[in-house]
């Protein structure tokens, strides 16, 4: 009996031992011991797709039934709608025409030409703090290549920040949300001469979907309202992606001020996400 | 012949049982349901594991358990394994010196292992932040836990009671019929009696 007991501690505390020395191992950031996962990753991502879609398709199926009315009334003011966007679209494609045109006279860039935009389907939700990472269907042999000093900017479909890739094996990757409590970014107001801070999450505020700025220069002029982009500071993320709207402006006695932001993108309801894949001119 | 016929029908009940709740949990949370919080599966299921079967199945359901939810959504590789191989080896054993096991045991289990859980987690991110210059105080993340966690082992409960009922009538062991090789413990007592 005691022999039993024995080999049961020595057992424990030597998985406890491998497991910590993993934990380790594992928190540098483009760690070889990511790939562990791969294996899994590659059994459990046609497993989830197949649900995630079938999940889908019973919530399409039930939306397309409730919606079917409020559809019938939308599609009689497209109709109009569309009428007045094609004369639009016309006039805009010449507009385009001389753009591009004056764009390679004057040699200017797009804001984001020298990155590749890829999709990305999301796979799992988080779950309370520590494991609180979205992973998505896009890994290493889609180019996802995550150091210490290299990682990728995440956005919607609307190019607004969600994150930024955290870790990635062959076949998925894990997204550091921006509410994460771990995420920060150089933020700018969008105006002209914005000033510039730093924006983070904050263990507090992530459950309410909101953020918090807390490097705000005494001289910046900052107000509710303000839109948030991207500096372009640091190098990971390029310029100018929106990142939210300034909600809350607090200050203490000290003269420090800190603001809460409320990120523009719905974490809620988050399927599909785009990897701004490159690196900053 | 027969005990790989044994640990078959073990090993695809626990296979199927982890891959739903994995899935449930981490997939198809937003679409059933669409709130923040939601209940723990894989440490319910692993609590249960370890109290109905013993601390050995608690352990190995947990590290798998674990593992699953560290490639899932952990930050890291390896914690998720810890904490679940721990909550497994502590079902097996926690309050089982003064009570007979029942459900209200597990049940007591689950608040008390949830409990601990969290307070855990809690700890960690006050020794590890993950920005540099960020400092909690311990009072700051003690409100946040206590705001928190009573919820979240509220829907663990109420998790635990279905769980509890298809691991009784679906389980890796048929009904009624004793382990075989189960250990006992110091009161002789480590099988799944009453529900």
């Amino acid at each position: 009996m005691r022999k039993v007991v024995r080999t049961r501690i020595f057992t424990v505390v030597l998985i406890s031992l491998i497991l910590l020395a993993l934990i380790l191992l594992s928190s540098f950031p483009g760690s070889p011991l990511n790939h562990l996962t791969t294996p899994v990753s590659a059994v459990f991502k046609p497993v989830q797709s197949a649900f995630r879609t079938a999940a889908d398709n019973v919530t399409g199926f039930w939306q397309s039934l409730t919606d079917g009315i409020k559809i019938r009334d939308e599609n009689k003011s497209l109709l109009q709608e569309n009428a007045q966007l094609r004369n639009q679209v016309a006039q805009l494609e010449a507009a385009g025409r001389n753009y591009e045109e004056l764009k390679d006279a004057l040699a200017l860039k797009d804001q984001f030409d020298r990155y590749e935009i890829a999709g990305a389907r999301v796979m799992t939700r988080e779950l309370g703090t520590w494991f609180d990472v979205y992973k998505i269907d896009m890994g290493t042999a889609d180019g996802l290549d995550v150091s210490d000093t290299l990682s990728y900017a995440v956005v919607d479909s609307q190019s607004r920040l969600i994150g930024r890739v955290l870790s990635a094996d062959l076949t998925t990757a894990k997204i550091l949300p921006m509410l994460h409590e771990g995420f920060s970014v150089s933020a700018r107001v969008n105006e002209v001469n914005g000033a510039i801070m730093r924006m983070r999450g904050d263990i507090e505020l992530k459950n309410s979907g909101l953020c918090m700025i807390d490097q705000i220069p005494a001289s910046a002029d900052i107000r509710i309202g303000d839109q948030l982009v991207t500096s372009g500071l640091g190098g990971l993320f390029p310029e100018g992606i929106v990142i939210g709207e300034i909600i809350e402006i607090t200050d203490d006695n000290s003269g420090r001020r800190t603001a809460v932001v409320k990120p523009q993108t719905d974490y809620d309801n988050l399927s599909v996400v785009f990897v701004m894949k490159g690196r900053q001119p | 012949m027969r005990s790989i016929k044994k640990y078959g029908r073990q090993t695809i009940i626990y296979a199927i049982y982890l891959l739903l709740l994995t899935i449930v949990q981490f997939t198809l949370s937003g679409w059933l349901i669409p709130v923040a919080l939601m209940p723990d599966l894989a440490l319910v299921f692993v609590i249960i594991c370890g109290s109905f079967y013993g601390g050995d199945e608690g352990m190995i359901i947990g590290l798998i358990a674990g593992f699953l939810r560290d490639m899932l959504s952990g930050r890291v590789l390896g914690l998720g394994m810890l904490l679940l191989m721990f909550a497994g080896l502590a079902a097996s054993g926690l309050f089982i010196k003064w009570f007979r096991r029942n459900s209200f045991v597990v049940i007591l289990q689950i608040i008390t292992i949830s409990f601990f859980y969290e307070l855990f987690i809690i700890g960690l991110t006050y020794l590890f932040p993950m920005l540099p210059d960020q400092i909690y105080s311990l009072k700051q993340l003690f409100d946040l836990h206590l705001r928190d966690s009573a919820l979240q082992i509220g829907l663990n409960t109420a998790a635990a009671i279905p769980l509890m009922f298809l691991l009784h009538y679906l389980g890796p062991y048929p009904r009624g019929q004793k382990r075989t090789g189960m250990e006992e413990d110091d009161n002789g007592d480590n099988v799944w009696r009453t529900i």
